[in-house]
This record gives C-alpha cells, sequence and structure tokens, in this order.
C-alpha cells in the first residue's frame, strides 16, 4: 500500500492549521467586522454601529476646555483625574512608557552583558545559563515568583533593604504604588528576556572579524571607545531586530500584568492588552475591544513598516 | 626613537602550546626587519605580542627605550596593517585614516594636513570619500597604510600585508611599500611567508621555524650563509639541494660520487647543499664530478631549470637558455667549493670546512 499521496503533507499540517485557524487566524480576521458592531454582556447580539466604536475613543486624545494640563504621552506618573477620564490613553501611554523601559531593561542590559561577554569569553557559558534560564519559565509562574518575593515586608526584597536600612523600601509597595508599578514590572521582564538579547547581540559580536577590534586598540581606542565606535555601529542590523523585537513585545505583554495586578489591573498598571481585554471580557464590550485593537495594530504596523523600510534602505555592511 | 627590543620573550598558549620559544633581536631605529617562516612558525605571534595584541610569557619588550611588556596596545605608539587589511566597513577610507588621529584628540588641522600628505603620498586622494566595500583589494591595503601613516608612529608593524593580492599587485606593492620605507625612514616589523618579500624588503631578516629563530641576517648573509639546513632550505628563489654526504681526505662526497675538492680535516655525517644556480654542468668528465640523466627540463625564458637524476635522487639545476641541454642527455655535476654549504646532520647547523 502506498502511504504517501499528494494530499498528504496537507494532511500533516491539518491539526496546526485548525489550531492556528480557530485561535488566531479567524479572531483576527473576525476583529475589523467586530469592530463595527455593539454587543451585549452575553454576546449574542450584534448590532451594526458603524464607526462609533473608533469615535469613543476620540475624546480619549482630545483636549477638553479647561483641562488641567496637557495630555500627551510619557508623562509618569500623573494625576488620578487625568487617568480616570482617558482610560484607553493612560493604557497607551503606560504602554509606551512600558516600551521605553523594557528597551532599557531588556535590549539595553541585554546588550550590556554582551558587550562584557565580548571582552572576556569565559563569561558567555555563565551568562548564557544565567540569563537564558528565565526565558524558559513562564510568565505566570514567573509573576507568582516575584509577587511572593516583593510582598512588602516579608518578602525576600524589602527584608534585603531591610537588612542594609533602607526601612521606607522595606515597607515599600512595589507594585502597589503608581510610582514603582511599571517600573517593577519592566525589570522582571528585563529579567526574563535580557538574556535573549543577550544571545542575539553575542552572535552579532561574533561576526565581526577580531581584526577590526585589534586595529581599534592599536589605533589607541580604549575597550569603552572600541565598543561604541567599532562594535555598536556595525551591530546596527541585529540592534534594529531587537527594537523591533521589543516594541512588538510591549504591545503583546500581558500576562506579567495580569498576574502581578491579581487579574485586576489598575489604571496605573493598564497597558493595552490588558485593557482590551477588561473591556471584552469584563465589561462585554466587544465592539470597543476590538476597534482599539485595530488602532494598536495600525499604529505598530506603521511604526514597524518605517523601521524595515529604513533598515532595507541602508547599505550593507561588509566585513 | 623607534627602536624595539625584544628579550627573551616566549609565548606558550594555555593548551601548552610554546609558539615562541626565547626570541632574542634589536630593532635599529628606521630598521626594516622581516620576519620570515612557514605558517605556524610564531612569527605573526611574535608580531602581535609587539604590538600588544598578544599577552607576553616571559620576556620583555621595549620600544624606544620604554618597556612595554604589560602595556596596552593603545599606549604603545605603534601602527599596524593586517593581512585582511582590517578597514572599518562603516567609515569612509577618510575617517578611517582620521579614527586614530581623533582618538588621540590630535587638532583638527593637524589630522587634515596629515590624512591629506597621506592620501597624496599613497595616490588615493580620489577614494577618500569611498566605503571600504566599493573599493578593489590594492585600493583597501593603500588606504589601511594611509591609516598606519598618518599615525606617524614609533614602529610600524606588518602582518603579510600583501598575501590577499594577485601576484602582479604584490610586486607592485612591495617596491612601493620599499620606497615608502625609505621615504619615511621609520622602523619597520614586517612578517611574511614569501621568502622573495623577505629578502627584497628586508634591511636585516628573521627566519622563524617552529617558534624558534633558525637565523637573524641581512638577505644576503642568509643567501650566502644559511645558518642551519632550515634557513638553506627557505631561501633561495630556487630550492637549494640538500643531501647527506661527508669530507673523506680532501674530496667531498655527494650523491655517491666526489663533487668537489677541499681543503681539510675529514668529517662524516654531513649535510651538504648546493643551490641550482651554483651546480656546475658539464657534458664531459674533467676531474670531480658525478654522472646523471636529465629528467625534466622547465623553460623560464631566460633560464632553464633542470631536474637531473643521479642515481634515485633528483637534483635541480638552472642554466641558460641557450645552453641546448636535452631531456635524457648524461650530464656531470660538480661544484666550486665556495658554493657548497655543510651543515652537522645532528645539529643541523652550518658548519665551516
Amino acid at each position: 500500500m502506498k502511504l504517501y499521496k499528494s494530499y498528504t503533507p496537507y494532511l500533516l499540517i491539518l491539526p496546526a492549521l485548525v489550531i492556528y485557524s480557530a485561535m488566531i487566524l479567524i479572531p483576527a480576521m473576525a476583529t475589523p467586522y467586530y469592530s463595527l458592531h455593539h454587543t451585549d454582556k452575553s454576546y449574542k447580539k450584534l448590532d451594526w454601529v458603524g464607526f462609533d466604536n473608533y469615535k469613543k475613543l476620540a475624546p480619549e486624545f482630545i483636549k477638553e476646555e479647561g483641562a488641567p494640563s496637557d495630555p500627551t504621552f510619557i508623562r509618569f506618573p500623573r494625576t488620578d483625574e487625568e487617568i480616570s477620564v482617558r482610560s484607553f490613553a493612560s493604557a497607551l501611554n503606560n504602554n509606551v512608557v512600558y516600551l521605553f523601559l523594557t528597551l532599557l531593561f531588556e535590549v539595553g542590559f541585554g546588550l550590556f552583558l554582551a558587550a562584557l561577554v565580548s571582552r572576556d569569553g569565559r563569561l558567555y557559558g555563565m551568562f548564557r545559563v544565567l540569563f537564558f534560564a528565565p526565558m524558559i519559565l513562564s510568565l505566570v509562574v514567573v509573576g507568582i515568583l516575584f509577587k511572593v518575593m516583593l510582598r512588602p515586608e516579608i518578602g525576600l526584597v524589602p527584608q534585603f533593604f531591610g537588612l542594609i536600612g533602607i526601612e521606607s523600601l522595606r515597607t515599600q509597595q512595589w507594585l502597589a504604588d503608581p510610582n514603582t508599578a511599571l517600573l517593577t514590572i519592566s525589570i522582571i521582564s528585563g529579567w526574563v528576556y535580557a538574556g535573549f538579547y543577550l544571545v542575539l547581540f553575542s552572535a552579532g559580536l561574533k561576526r565581526i572579524p577580531k581584526e577590526l577590534v585589534e586595529a581599534a586598540m592599536v589605533d589607541g581606542a580604549t575597550p569603552r571607545q572600541v565598543f561604541w565606535r567599532i562594535q555598536f555601529p556595525l551591530l546596527r542590523d541585529v540592534t534594529s531586530v531587537c527594537i523591533l523585537l521589543c516594541i512588538t513585545g510591549a504591545f503583546k505583554a500581558y500576562d506579567l500584568f495580569w498576574v502581578l495586578s491579581n487579574s485586576k489591573p489598575d489604571n496605573f498598571t493598564h497597558i493595552v492588552p490588558t485593557y482590551i481585554v477588561e473591556k471584552a471580557f469584563n465589561h462585554g464590550d466587544l465592539g470597543y475591544a476590538s476597534a482599539i485593537a485595530m488602532i494598536v495594530t495600525t499604529i505598530i504596523f506603521i511604526v514597524t513598516a518605517i523601521h524595515l523600510w529604513r533598515t532595507r534602505k541602508r547599505e550593507k555592511l561588509q566585513f | 626613537m623607534g627602536k624595539v627590543t625584544l628579550e627573551s620573550v616566549r609565548k606558550v598558549y594555555p593548551s601548552g602550546f610554546e609558539a615562541v620559544s626565547r626570541f632574542d633581536l634589536d630593532v635599529a631605529d628606521s630598521e626594516f626587519i622581516v620576519l620570515v617562516g612557514p605558517s605556524g612558525c610564531g612569527k605573526s605571534t611574535t608580531l602581535r605580542m609587539i604590538a600588544g595584541l598578544e599577552p607576553v610569557t616571559e620576556g620583555r619588550i621595549q620600544i624606544a627605550g620604554r618597556d612595554v611588556t604589560n602595556v596596552h596596545p593603545k599606549d604603545r605608539d605603534v601602527a599596524m596593517v593586517f593581512q585582511s587589511y582590517a578597514l572599518y566597513p562603516h567609515m569612509n577610507a577618510r575617517a578611517n585614516m582620521e579614527f586614530g588621529l581623533k582618538i588621540r584628540k590630535t587638532p583638527k588641522d593637524e589630522i587634515a594636513r596629515r590624512v591629506s600628505e597621506a592620501a597624496a603620498l599613497l595616490g588615493i586622494v580620489d577614494l577618500l570619500d569611498k566605503k571600504p566595500a566599493t573599493m578593489s583589494g590594492g585600493q583597501r591595503q593603500r588606504v589601511a597604510l594611509g591609516r598606519a601613516i598618518v599615525r606617524e608612529p614609533q614602529v610600524f608593524l606588518f602582518d603579510e600585508p600583501l598575501s590577499n593580492l594577485d601576484a602582479k599587485l604584490r610586486s607592485k606593492m612591495r617596491v612601493e611599500l620599499k620606497r615608502l620605507h625609505q621615504r619615511l625612514r621609520a622602523t619597520m616589523i614586517y612578517v611574511t611567508h614569501d621568502q622573495v618579500e623577505a629578502m627584497t624588503l628586508g634591511d636585516r631578516i628573521v627566519i622563524m621555524s617552529d617558534g624558534k629563530v633558525e637565523q637573524i641576517a641581512t638577505p644576503m648573509e642568509a643567501y650566502l650563509k644559511p645558518a642551519s639546513v632550515f634557513v638553506a632550505g627557505f631561501i633561495g628563489r630556487n630550492k637549494m639541494n640538500i643531501f647527506p654526504g661527508s669530507v673523506d681526505g680532501g674530496s667531498v662526497r655527494w650523491l655517491a660520487g666526489e663533487i668537489a675538492k677541499v681543503e681539510g680535516p675529514d668529517r662524516g655525517n654531513l649535510v651538504i647543499g648546493l643551490r641550482p644556480e651554483n651546480v656546475r654542468l658539464s657534458r664531459e668528465q674533467s676531474g670531480s664530478g658525478v654522472n646523471g640523466t636529465i629528467d625534466v627540463i622547465e623553460e623560464l625564458g631566460d633560464e632553464l631549470v633542470l631536474s637531473i637524476l643521479v642515481g634515485t635522487e633528483l637534483i635541480a639545476a638552472s642554466a641558460p637558455a641557450s645552453s641546448g641541454f636535452y631531456r635524457g642527455e648524461e650530464i656531470f655535476i660538480s661544484a666550486d667549493p665556495a658554493h657548497l654549504h655543510f651543515f652537522d646532520s645532528g645539529t643541523t647547523k652550518r658548519l665551516e670546512l
């Protein structure tokens, strides 16, 4: 009997295709459709509302008469009053702040580690295990782990601050204080992902011929100058991939925020994905949530497209 | 000024491999020294130790009277030209040349002056705004030279700089390097595996093998009086004929016959060398001589290179193109005793009989 038929390959990918379609493809394609409708809490009724869901979002970005201050992005922290009237804007705002913090703690820290490793190869094995290991953990597990470690007064981190005599940090509500919540979550996600960027940057640094570094050293450059003037500019293709991954990652983050806020993100820990889920499934407003998803997807698409276009346009570096 | 001294310098890698053993060398100011030897002989390692790119296991290195054994490369005031050119790919030629000067905070007008002077000297003025990727190998090599020249260092280091160029360009650049040295009067240390480069460029050459210095001499000295069997075989355009032999009652026995007569004591256990260009060929036996048959003739235009079968050994000999030898011809080989090189077969060192 002949086992291999012309349709065999399709049969083999069918299970994956079914799951992918059910979980990702169909919902993604349905989003624009939902965004033009209004649902009730039972999700049974779909009413056509046109662009009403999008119109509802508009006031969040328009300065009201007599508003206390200019509601532009990247101001942190903000007043409670401001947040309450602009809940989506504040989630988006938090998300952008989170993006910049993760660029620092994930990409930046990963680059820093890679630079250390490139100066002393023996560190690589150790760093790779040390910083890559968190990547294997589920983010839910990581979240629970840190929630325990950060519990005020009794957690590992507050106790440590107690030991070295910083009383204010011993009682600090790391995850419940608007001043530290986002920062804390960013540092945790840096702990999870820095190893990933370490590996990417290390691979990039290894591709740079050793003679270039040596030539710069003989030319009189200090190790720091060698890094910033020779190695870092030559890493630009890797850097640009890392930044892209970090941007998309920040706007897809969900697990850590959800777990660390006990499934009830506050105004100061809401980011776009958590906000969408809350609107869609806790408030039953699937249409409004879909409209937000559409807008954010469009923003990310534009940013990514510009970034890729600029990367492609530059001349290739030859070693 | 640019004096370089290496005192008992030794390099052992963590694996235990001894790359360089007890290297002693005094390089005079504005001397052109060539380190030459087959790959893996430790010549590049030695150069890299002088540059500071490779830590020294034992011994001391001085540059311009200053002990730099443990000094970072950036503080040694040397410039290096690499085999792969090692131009910074993200900078144009001008920026490549300026890099070392900017790092050292040289005044702007001084940088501009030096770059334009070096560019004029090397004929690369048109290339200054180009990136390395758009240049040919020869052009990159010039820019790499320019990058070293503008630094005005105590010592220039060259690590096989011409190896990646084709044969024609290589001989052209060789002449230019020689001219450059005569013009700059700078101390230069040059590494190559090519004995022609070594002979033509070096004021003195250091012949190395297996991490050891075989001989330090002027090119002519190394050619006329090779210090060991290795040097004898390595230096010279045509490879020297080297076979065991002996001196017996004033008769030099080589290849189962008497090749020449000398005055001196009897000696067994010799290794005797004779350069192809010094082989005396005749069609008739007269005095000393061993008999052979011409096996192969290579015609090089101006001269013939003959491979002569003597017993079971092949002897190379050169002869003028007009000599009219033909394949299969019977021929007698002899030598002027002054052209014979004698070595101890145990130590492989040169002996003067």
